[in-house]
């Protein structure tokens, strides 16, 4: 659970529009009011009011139209206010920012003086606010409007705090108008609840709203840090015409690219190179950059080149190369040495030489490693991942039924080649919507040849993904043997047949 | 790959037990040291107990996919790298069934017409390279290859429409006795292919050196198909009377059925 602290600053669309927090002030969208000052609030007014109540319960009313231009600009200056103390600043919306709370903690001697730092810092900068710190966005957000500007929420206490808050505080007004009729009035009653009766009964929302209401996360804080483009690029005027300049910028701009980012603690895992030529042709390639040396980067910009370059001929390619780029794809913070990244210790020096210059040749998705997934077609088993390339990871783990049994087939075709299955009579075999078949096949015509068939076994129904439209499959599998000698799994897809896998 | 000397020297110089030297079978399935290694089913076929490094091994007809798959399974399940060029519809999942790992096998499906120059840098890398050549090959680079091959230690292997086109070839794999399990009309589901590997050329002395194994087995391993189909024999008269048939315990009801 992260500690985080939540900077709240009170009716910010009001602040924004300059009304100030002592004149009683509405700010109104579509007639309706959307935020109000609290003199405002003391008179009656409340959000979400028609503006012509909001003006009968407090007449000398000053009202503005909502800008959220300015709320976003404004915040702005409370954001920076806060980054000054610690950098990492994740806005949630104007108004509300919020900062991982435990390092800068334990940097400025304890939660509470940070939290008190951080107010002060905003409210030097001119602006009311309340700070907290709790476990999670949720309750530090609580957390920052409680009390006379905030408090600290102990660790572990989120829970016990939520418990007496109403359950509107949840911003889900069906959910908490329904649990209010079933007599769970507050976040503690809500929370008691069984939460996978919680999930079951009221959708995946109901069981995001119960996990805050537990005090857990619905998500993860994720601070951005600066964007900066760590990219280097050179020109050359006149077209290099010969590779040796071109490598030879290359290597200076590889340097470069590694000082970029080197100074933010940064590695990539793959560097795109791309080369313009003068005729407007663009090369792109996508290279394996685990700790690569600026003279290896140079290096594969010239096999890149080479690549390309009709056999033997030295001259000028596509009137020579007028722009080279070197691009850091997939930044990642440099934790030294990334041997986990895709097995660096198992792929031996002679692999990854052999498989670079593949690569130089093929284009990066030339040379693959299969790594297998979960699925139930022979072929929806294996993913194919570039040498060089993070591994998919988090793959569902089964259990698959209807999965094709072992032994699998030997050869599993890229695109599965048509084919024809006839019973005795010639007719084409038909499976109905109940897994009837029409006749048993009796042969098997592939490209015009046609085979006796000696076994069949089916059909087996398959029907994925039936929930979305666009990528439902339903299809029928069978495995045949004929009298050649050869065994098939076939497939019948909306009455036509295809192979799926020889079992060669 | 470079062995050192005094290792063979070695071992033919140990006193080996009179019991080994008896028993050739035994010597045969023991792997040399310098070989690229097989699947434990298939090493009876071979001399060494594996294929000679730097060799080229011819595969074709009926079966070739999954003697390739064996093959490539037998190199990759021994923590060494398999090379496998120009078979878009290589099965993974049967060569792991087989014994292969998945993070030692190295695809490259379409190699197009760089597939000399793929081969060439495979060669230096791997201990089987699987080529489908998708065109017929040349002599330069079939000289070359071979070259190369033989320089690296590492087998080539061929299978595909062309595999036939490669001179030098030393070993030449196929299958014979091919017969699917488990599969009737309408029902079952394919369990097991009953098969004969027979191996020929210069590499397998004797005319058809053949085993006979599951390619494959249930659990889409290769194992030795150790159970010989027994003799159809007569059913005995007394089933003719209409009297039961009483056998000796322990036995089969012989001729009943037959162990298909």
């Amino acid at each position: 659970m992260t500690r985080v602290l939540v900077l709240w600053c009170p009716d910010w669309p009001a602040t924004a529009v300059g009304v100030d927090a002592a004149t009683a002030g509405a700010v109104v969208a579509r007639g309706r009011v959307a935020a109000c000052t609290a003199a405002a609030r003391a008179e009656g007014v409340r959000r979400g009011q028609r503006l012509r109540d909001a003006q009968r319960r407090c007449p000398e009313l000053v009202v503005r139209e909502r800008d959220t231009d300015a709320e976003g600009r404004l915040f702005e200056t409370v954001a920076a206010a806060v980054a000054a103390l610690t950098p990492r600043v994740e806005v949630v919306r104007p108004g509300l920012c919020a900062i991982p709370a435990r390092g800068p903690a334990r940097f400025h001697g304890g939660e509470e003086a940070l939290r008190v730092l951080v107010q002060d810092a905003v409210v030097e900068a001119g602006y009311d606010c309340g700070a907290g710190i709790a476990d999670g966005l949720f309750a530090a957000e609580l957390a920052a409007r409680a009390g006379q500007g905030g408090v600290v929420v102990p660790e572990g206490g989120a829970a016990a705090f939520l418990a007496p808050y109403p359950l509107t505080v949840l911003d889900r007004p069906e959910l908490a108008d329904l649990l209010r009729r079933l007599g769970v009035k507050t976040l503690g009653d809500f929370a008691a609840l069984p939460s996978g009766h919680v999930a079951g009964r009221f959708g995946r929302d109901g069981a995001v709203a119960h996990r805050m209401a537990r005090g857990e996360e619905p998500r993860p804080l994720a601070p951005v840090g600066a964007a900066a483009d760590l990219s280097a690029r050179a020109g050359f005027d006149p077209p290099a015409e010969q590779a040796e300049r071109v490598v030879f910028t290359a290597k200076r701009l590889a340097g470069e690219l590694h000082e970029g980012l080197a100074a933010g603690g940064l590695t990539c895992v793959r560097l795109e190179v791309v080369a313009g030529f003068a005729d407007g042709h663009v090369l792109r390639r996508l290279w394996r950059h685990d700790g690569l040396s600026a003279l290896a980067v140079a290096e594969r910009v010239r096999w890149q080149l080479s690549a390309h370059r009709p056999s033997g001929d030295t001259g000028a390619v596509w009137g020579g190369v007028t722009s080279l780029e070197l691009v850091p794809d997939q930044v990642v913070p440099d934790v030294g040495r990334q041997e986990s990244l895709w097995g660096r210790a198992s792929v031996t020096e002679r692999i990854a030489r052999a498989a670079d210059r593949i690569q130089a040749l093929l284009g990066h998705q030339g040379i693959t490693r299969p790594v297998l997934v979960g699925g139930r077609g022979p072929g929806e088993q294996v993913v194919r991942v570039p040498v060089g390339d993070l591994a998919p990871a988090d793959l569902p783990d089964g259990p698959w039924p209807g999965r094709v049994t072992a032994p699998a087939p030997a050869v599993v075709p890229a695109v599965p080649p048509d084919v024809e299955l006839v019973d005795a009579a010639g007719a084409v075999v038909v499976v109905s919507a109940r897994c009837e078949v029409s006749a048993p096949p009796a042969t098997l015509r592939l490209r015009g040849r046609p085979a006796a068939i000696t076994g069949w076994t089916g059909p087996w129904p398959a029907d994925e993904r039936w929930w979305d439209p666009d990528r439902a499959r339903r299809r029928a599998r069978f495995q045949v043997t004929t009298d050649d000698g050869a065994a098939y799994l076939l497939a019948v897809e909306g009455g036509r047949w295809h192979i799926e896998g020889v079992y060669d | 790959m470079i062995e050192p000397v005094f290792e063979i020297g070695g071992v033919l110089a140990s006193p080996v037990p009179d019991a080994l030297l008896r028993d050739t079978d035994l010597l045969d399935t023991v792997p040399a040291r310098s070989t690229v290694p097989v699947l434990a089913a298939l090493r009876p076929l071979l001399p060494g107990g594996g294929l000679r490094p730097g060799s080229v091994v011819g595969l074709d007809g009926l079966g070739a996919a999954s003697l390739g798959l064996a093959l490539a399974a037998g190199v990759a399940g021994d923590d060494r790298w398999c090379g496998v060029v120009g078979l878009p519809g290589f099965g993974v999942v049967a060569a792991v069934g087989m014994g292969a790992a998945p993070d030692r096998l190295l695809l490259v499906d379409d190699p197009g017409d760089r597939w000399p120059d793929v081969v060439a840098a495979l060669a230096e890398a791997v201990d089987l390279i699987l080529l489908c050549p998708p065109e017929r090959p040349g002599a330069a680079a079939v000289r070359r290859l071979t070259a190369l091959a033989r320089k690296h230690g590492c087998v080539l292997t061929l299978t595909g429409a062309f595999a036939r086109d490669w001179p030098g070839t030393r070993l030449r794999l196929r299958v014979e006795d091919v017969g699917w399990e488990g599969l009737a009309d309408g029902h079952g589901r394919l369990t097991g292919r009953r098969v004969r590997i027979v191996a020929e050329g210069h590499d397998a002395p004797g005319s058809g050196r053949g085993v006979r194994v599951w390619l494959p087995a249930s659990d889409g391993a290769v194992r030795p198909d150790e159970a010989v189909r027994p003799p159809l024999e007569l059913v005995p008269d007394a089933v003719a009377d209409g009297a039961p048939v009483h056998t000796g315990p322990g036995y089969a009801r012989p001729g009943r059925r037959e162990i298909a």
